[in-house]
């Protein structure tokens, strides 16, 4: 009876798996990769161009008062000189905006060159600002801080926050042999990312997005002492 | 370190994902989708897949796999009771015919009995008849002991015994 009904329930079982259409799947998961791939690569190239078009843009905005900062200051200097000359300074000064727009430091010295460059460097300064800002806003939102730490009532999951830098090498040192990947999981509140975690022969295996660690509970023995460890850990290492 | 390329990981894990998905989700469409998208996650991470070791790499697919299938069940907002089994001798309760001899129809009333079973149960049922995995290698997947697992194959068969015996599926 016992043999019968294992060899039914392997028969079933074969049955089912050869309706699964291995070969199928395959194949669609071969397209929808490429698919991703082209638009990647369309996403990139879209963004480039908008990135050219941009740095254009700029340029011709900026271009006006560089030419009226560079007369002014051609005509203060040059105001002795002959002609020739100042046609002279005008063609060298239109080929240090070009090459301006081309990103490229002159390399010729001209008069009024360091009214130019005043300019540019104030914007530089002026970007590096605002992108340091934005950097610091996106690491503080993305790492949700170190002492965060709830539990979703319904589904008993943990989630904490601790910041990205040096997880991997900190969960190394925590559980050695620990594999980090990152997981991306819908339905996750704004900050956190997404682990799970896996028991397997004495290792951990974790699956991690941006530093932000999502705890299932699911698998592991207790997903209260790994979360205390983990928060431990990660605000002794923050401090 | 082992050596592998989409195709050999695919060949080798398909059916323990696609199983593992179809065990929670009990969706033939469902557990398709959640497949593709394990294996299109670890083309992303191919380069971190193909250093693992074996037990590893096909735990990382479980668990994906797992949470996705969950992630779908939890949108799905589907409930199914997860009710503990009772020990029983299976040996002696039914005297159950060949496997030849049950018709196309028993055989997708036995298929919709082990749909029937509790999420753990399903399972281990799965993974083991359908998906050919031991009874070993499923305690490693899932993180239960192996005496875990072979108790509940046995108490799953002892439920569609039952069932047999009911008259439920007669050849």
């Amino acid at each position: 009876m016992a043999d019968n009904l294992d060899k039914l329930l392997y028969s079933i079982g074969e049955g089912a798996d050869a309706n699964v259409g291995y070969d199928e799947m395959y194949q669609a998961i071969l397209a929808e990769s490429a698919r991703k791939r082209s638009a990647g690569h369309r996403a990139a190239k879209y963004l480039s161009m908008a990135a050219v078009c941009v740095i254009l843009l700029g340029t011709a905005a900026m271009l006006p008062g560089y030419l009226t900062k560079g007369q002014s200051s051609q005509s203060a200097l040059t105001s002795d000189a002959a002609a020739p000359a100042d046609e002279c300074a005008i063609v060298e000064e239109e080929a240090a905006v070009e090459s301006y727009a081309m990103e490229d430091a002159p390399t010729e010295t001209t008069a009024g060159e360091g009214g130019r460059e005043a300019a540019p460097l104030e914007e530089a300064e002026s970007e590096s600002l605002l992108f340091d800002d934005a950097a610091s806003e996106d690491t503080a939102q993305n790492s949700g801080g170190t002492d965060q730490c709830c539990i979703d009532a319904d589904t008993g999951e943990y989630l904490i926050g601790i910041p990205d830098e040096g997880l991997e090498q900190r969960l190394e040192a925590i559980c050695p042999g620990v594999t980090i990947l990152p997981f991306e999981k819908s339905g996750i509140p704004e900050g956190y990312a997404a682990i799970s975690v896996s028991r397997c022969e004495n290792t951990a295996l974790w699956n991690t997005g941006s530093g932000v660690l999502y705890i299932e509970a699911g698998s592991v023995g207790s997903a209260e002492d790994f979360a205390f460890i983990l928060r431990s850990a990660c605000t002794a290492a923050a401090e | 370190m082992p050596h592998r390329d989409l195709e050999s990981i695919y060949r080798e894990y398909s059916r323990m994902v696609y199983w593992s998905a179809y065990s929670v989700l009990r969706s033939e469409s469902d557990a398709k989708d959640v497949a593709q998208n394990v294996f299109l996650r670890a083309i992303k991470h191919m380069g971190k897949l193909t250093a693992m070791e074996d037990y590893h790499l096909r735990a990382w697919l479980y668990r994906v796999a797992v949470n996705l299938a969950l992630d779908i069940k939890r949108r799905q907002k589907r409930e199914y009771p997860v009710d503990e089994l009772p020990e029983q001798e299976t040996s002696t309760v039914y005297d159950m015919p060949e496997p030849s001899l049950i018709g196309a129809e028993q055989r997708r009333i036995v298929r919709e009995a082990i749909d029937r079973l509790p999420d753990i149960y399903r399972e281990a049922v799965m993974l083991h008849y359908y998906s050919g995995m031991n009874c070993a290698d499923i305690a490693a997947l899932t993180g239960a002991a192996e005496g875990t697992i072979k108790s509940r194959i046995s108490r799953a068969r002892a439920r569609l015994c039952e069932l047999l015996k009911e008259g439920e599926i007669n050849g």
